[in-house]
């Protein structure tokens, strides 16, 4: 009889420990979020959070990094350098709250950026809250004017298959432009919406090969593409996406069968 | 000439191998029938006898007796198993000079798998009077319960859980212990390959495994620092009748990955001596599906498109060869394996996702980057021999584990241009040894014992996460067993231990986007450190009857701490934070108390196992409250010590109505926490029941076991959660399992089909990795499988 008793006993114990433990995560608010709205390179961020705990808050973090390829790292080779930016600092109470400027700065490549606010209080709780930041370059915000010539419209696609396109694009002056950052090619099903990536192509790429991009015609000509094995016969859109140099989207689709 | 050398050196490795198994033939020889009845007192045959020191086999005629000739003087024991009846042990001194006869009665019995002895694989005595509860997970049980890895299939053992990473990786849990609480022992000889990684799974062939054994409850005694949670064994193959052949072709499929596995197996025994065993399987898997369109990174909701995870994919390789030797005096056994892995990880779980590692590419079956590739070369040397009325066990191994795991340099990190994408790269060797000297008398054991193991560990790679290491462990241990009228067993034990770790300083080189190195970061000190550690047990059963029994144990264990515990300082990806060591840092302690009480007559099976285990100087990592430095990182978790409670139990019942209707109930519930602040302990199941309901049809002339199951696993919410862990919501998932086995003269065909996860549900596994970023387990899963063994006599050539 002793053994279940000490054991109760014990149990009793490690619930009365249980209670006292702090599994509450502090909160973040933002009292003003338009401030990501229109941003441009040069510009400073003005930066409000307040913070609160149920205890003691204790760090607070900034992380700023590219997205320019869903998440910013990864095969995306700009012709310019990406910005990244961090910020640690400390907080403390119950509630606190900062309120600063990050100047953003010039000759980063503009784009989608992630801006993320990390708040730990001292029991190592954790909470974060992040948003998607358009840095534009006033130098050009125009986005290029892609149109594709082959595959024509309803055209049967088949292994290999080439994409040619043409494309224009200027500055926010007037003046003509010709440098990409990053082509890609996706095939996206009409009937069940599943997209597949047929192929991307990034500056360094684009850059080294007039059979590729000529600058001078704005003409594209990208071949030996293949039809994944995964995409069934059906009706599908072939999307060609032309960020330019100073990341502005371009695109042009065309409605394509696979046999 | 060459030749000459060559057969020289084959035959001084054999003899240097096997010698001494085969005796002098001097000596005296004798010769033991063994005979077989059932309790009505008819003969059986067809029963298997084995011969457990000598690994020798048989089947009784049909008179039910089987002859081993040739036996010296000492102490034996047999395996006597019958289909349809309990398997019995018989121990008996061999007197010899002349012949002996033995009588044993097997009785019918209702529970199905229990083809196999119980027996603990150390002491080799039985695992009724062992002071701690061991679960036996035998080759039916394992042909019947499907999993994605080994250690999954043997999730459903009381006190045991795995811990996941995708498809393809799992770890044991037993008692909540995990890590390297935990030891892994394969033919002997513990398993080394980076266990401290939540992502680096057990490189052991799950096919070529027939037998496991459970041991719950600290170990530290006969397997070193590293078994206080307790030890997974897997025993070697067993051996076959002399001169036969066995073939095995086993084929299976798994629809939530796309898997598809072959495994290859033979094993002939060409005389009484001399036994190979083979074995080479392989299994390719493609990117694994769940019940998720999204998941969640850094506070971003991020898809998973078509509900399949990209890059999840892997394949394995496993190549295996043992020669073994049985003589009159013992045996030995040589054993070689490689296992090859490459598997992908989801790369949200590693490193930062990107939309093109996230998007599919139409080939569900390539690795990209993320990934890890494995190595793991093991060489084990097992020898028996036979010292007058004692023997000793010797088992002897090395291994040499290679991991790297590769991803893209990221913008944010140290540029380390040697090695190209090799972002952690570990080169672990480790050399084992074990030896044991057992002596026996009427109604005690001794066992005298010695292990211990050096390692050397050299990394490399972009990022630092270990530095270089050795390491040196030896031990000495003795444990007294002695029995009292038969129904007391006591137990004590005592060990010794001296360790020393060397730990090299690590600088490493920062380079400019030109990779020129530009700065250097001490990432951490050297340090040379030793210690001297000691544990004793003891440990008391008690037969109340012939039916039920109790045990009481209580021991007193310790764990060095490990050198990523001392020394590790940078991100883990397999926990999404930046880790770090504490050289400071000294050997853990714990007292252990075990209690169990078991009950079993012909239609219930029931043990009960509650455990209370407090520990001083618990290691674990904590979070600091503070961000790592590092991008990417996260918060900075230290290791720290504390003083620990971890108490909880297991339960299971099982009940055989009849012949046809089995229900199964296996509950297990661990509490831990951390004493000087209350927090609970991370990494801890929560409490969790599973139950199985097996109807058994009749046996035909051709048709063995066929069997339907349905099973149901409960598991509880868990909210008890170490700091800054998230909790995990309470799910049911269910099964259905049929299967049979094929009989046509010596071909038996075993067919199985499974379906885990009956209806697709969307849950979280506390213990598993991808839970972290919100991707639930893998979703409904149909599993075929095909176990073709094939068994032939030798044919005899007839004397002119």
């Amino acid at each position: 009889m002793k053994t279940p008793g000490f054991f109760l006993a014990a149990l009793l114990c490690l619930n009365f420990f249980a209670c006292g433990v702090d599994d509450m995560p502090p909160t973040i608010q933002f009292p003003n979020d338009d401030i990501f709205t229109s941003l441009f390179l040069g510009d400073s961020i003005h930066v409000v959070v307040n913070f609160a705990d149920n205890e003691a808050l204790n760090q607070f973090k900034i992380d700023i990094h590219s997205n320019h390829d869903g998440h910013g790292h990864g095969k995306t080779q700009a012709s310019l350098p990406k910005w990244d930016t961090l910020i640690i600092g400390s907080i403390s109470g119950l509630s606190d709250a900062i309120d600063f400027y990050i100047p953003v700065p010039t000759g980063y490549l503009p784009g989608p950026y992630h801006f993320t606010v990390f708040c730990l209080d001292k029991n190592g709780n954790e909470t974060s809250t992040n948003f998607q930041l358009i840095f534009k370059d006033a130098t050009d915000t125009i986005a290029p004017t892609v149109v594709v010539q082959a595959p024509v419209s309803n055209a049967n696609l088949s292994t290999p298959f080439g994409l040619t396109a043409n494309i224009s694009d200027q500055l926010s002056n007037g003046n003509s432009a010709s440098e990409l950052n990053r082509v890609e090619v996706v095939l996206k099903s009409q009937s069940t919406e599943v997209e597949f990536d047929i192929a991307d192509y990034n500056a360094v790429q684009l850059g080294s090969s007039i059979s590729l991009y000529d600058p001078a015609t704005g003409m594209l000509n990208l071949s030996n593409l293949s039809i994944p094995a995964a995409a069934t016969a059906g009706n599908y859109r072939l999307r060609l996406l032309v960020f330019d140099a100073y990341f502005n989207l371009g695109v042009a689709e065309v409605p394509v069968v696979i046999p | 000439m060459n030749i000459r050398v060559g057969f020289i050196g084959i035959w001084v490795c054999i003899s240097l191998f096997f010698g001494g198994t085969q005796g002098l033939k001097s000596q005296n020889a004798c010769v033991v029938v063994v005979r077989v009845w059932d309790e009505g007192h008819k003969p059986i045959p067809f029963a298997n006898v084995e011969l457990h020191e000598l690994h020798v086999l048989k089947s009784t005629d049909s008179s039910g007796s089987v002859r081993f000739e040739g036996l010296a003087s000492g102490w034996y024991h047999f395996h006597i198993s019958a289909s349809g009846y309990a398997s019995n042990r018989l121990e008996f001194r061999q007197p010899c000079d002349k012949e002996k006869s033995i009588d044993v009665v097997l009785a019918l019995t209702q529970h199905h798998l229990k083809e196999f002895v119980l027996e603990d694989g150390i002491f080799n005595q039985p695992s009724k009077e062992a002071p701690l509860k061991i679960e036996f997970a035998t080759t039916e049980y394992l042909q019947s319960h499907a999993g994605q890895t080994l250690i999954q299939q043997l999730d459903g053992l009381p006190g045991m859980n795995a811990m996941g990473t995708g498809t393809g990786i799992a770890k044991p849990i037993i008692r909540g212990f995990s890590f390297n609480r935990v030891a892994v022992v394969d033919r002997g000889i513990k398993q080394e390959g980076q266990q401290w990684g939540w992502d680096h799974g057990l490189e052991i062939d799950g096919f070529a495994v027939e037998h496991a054994e459970l041991i719950k409850g600290p170990s530290v005694l006969a397997y070193g620092s590293d078994a206080v949670g307790g030890v997974l064994l897997f025993r070697p193959p067993d051996w076959i009748e002399p001169s036969t052949t066995e073939a095995q072709v086993i084929q299976q499929y798994r629809t939530v990955n796309g898997l598809h596995a072959q495994s290859f197996g033979l094993k002939t025994r060409l005389n009484t001596h001399w036994f190979i065993a083979l074995r080479h399987s392989r299994q390719d898997y493609q990117d694994y599906r769940v019940p998720a369109d999204s998941f969640l990174y850094n506070g971003f909701l991020l898809p998973i498109q078509n509900g399949i995870l990209k890059n999840t994919a892997g394949n394995d390789r496993y190549y295996s060869g043992s020669v073994g030797h049985s003589g009159r005096n013992g045996y030995a056994i040589l054993t070689y394996s490689l296992v090859e892995q490459h598997m992908g990880f989801f790369s949200g779980a590693y490193g930062i996702p990107t939309a093109y590692t996230l998007s599919q590419d139409g080939d569900l079956s390539d690795i990209d980057f993320p990934s890890q590739k494995i190595q793991h070369h093991k060489l084990i040397y097992n020898h028996r021999i036979k010292l007058g009325n004692a023997w000793l066990e010797t088992d002897l191994g090395f291994q040499r584990n290679l991991r790297n795991e590769f991803s893209n340099p990221e913008a944010h990190s140290v540029n380390f241009p040697n090695h190209q994408f090799i972002e952690h790269g570990f080169d672990l060797s480790t050399l084992s040894w074990n030896i044991r000297y057992s002596r026996s008398a009427d109604n005690w054991h001794f066992v005298l014992g010695s292990n211990g193991q050096w390692q050397e560990n050299r990394v490399q790679g972009f990022r630092y996460l270990l530095p270089n290491f050795r390491t040196g462990q030896a031990g000495v241990w003795a444990q007294l067993k002695r029995s009292f009228s038969g129904q007391w067993h006591a137990h004590f034990g005592l060990r010794g231990d001296l360790a020393f770790q060397s730990v090299s300083a690590f600088e490493q080189v920062v380079y400019n986007i030109a990779l020129q190195p530009t700065d250097t970061l001490l990432m951490n000190t050297g340090m040379d450190r030793t210690y001297a550690n000691w544990s004793a047990s003891a440990g008391l059963t008690r037969e109340i009857s012939q039916r039920a029994l109790v045990r009481w144990n209580v021991g007193s264990s310790y764990r060095l701490p490990t050198v990523p515990e001392l020394a590790a300082n940078g991100i883990h990806h397999g926990t999404f934070r930046h880790e770090m060591g504490d050289s400071s840092l000294s050997s853990e302690r714990g007292l252990q108390f075990d209690f169990s009480y078991e009950f079993q007559n012909q239609t219930i099976q029931f043990s009960a196992s509650p455990f209370f285990y407090y520990f001083d100087r618990y290691i674990f990592l904590e979070p600091t409250g503070t961000f790592s430095p590092l991008p990417e990182a996260g918060q900075l978790y230290r290791y720290a010590q504390a003083q620990a409670l971890q108490t909880g139990a297991e339960c299971m019942l099982d009940i055989h109505w009849n012949s046809r209707w089995n229900l199964k109930v296996v509950a297990d519930g661990v509490f831990g926490f951390n004493v000087s602040n209350g927090y609970p302990l991370p990494f801890i199941p929560p409490l969790n029941v599973q139950t199985e309901f097996e109807h058994h049809f009749p046996d035909l002339n051709w048709l063995e076991h066929p069997y339907v199951r349905a099973t149901v696993l409960l598991a509880a919410p868990q909210e008890a959660i170490a700091r800054n862990e998230k909790k995990t919501p309470g799910y049911a998932i269910g099964g259905l399992a049929a299967g049979a086995t094929f009989r046509y003269k010596t071909l038996r065909v075993r067919l199985s089909v499974e379906v885990q996860n009956l209806w697709d549900q969307r849950y979280f596994v506390h213990q598993n990795r991808y839970r972290f970023i919100n991707i639930p387990e893998p979703g409904r899963n149909l599993q075929l499988s095909a176990i073709f063994t094939f068994q032939q006599p030798h044919f005899k050539l007839k004397s002119p």
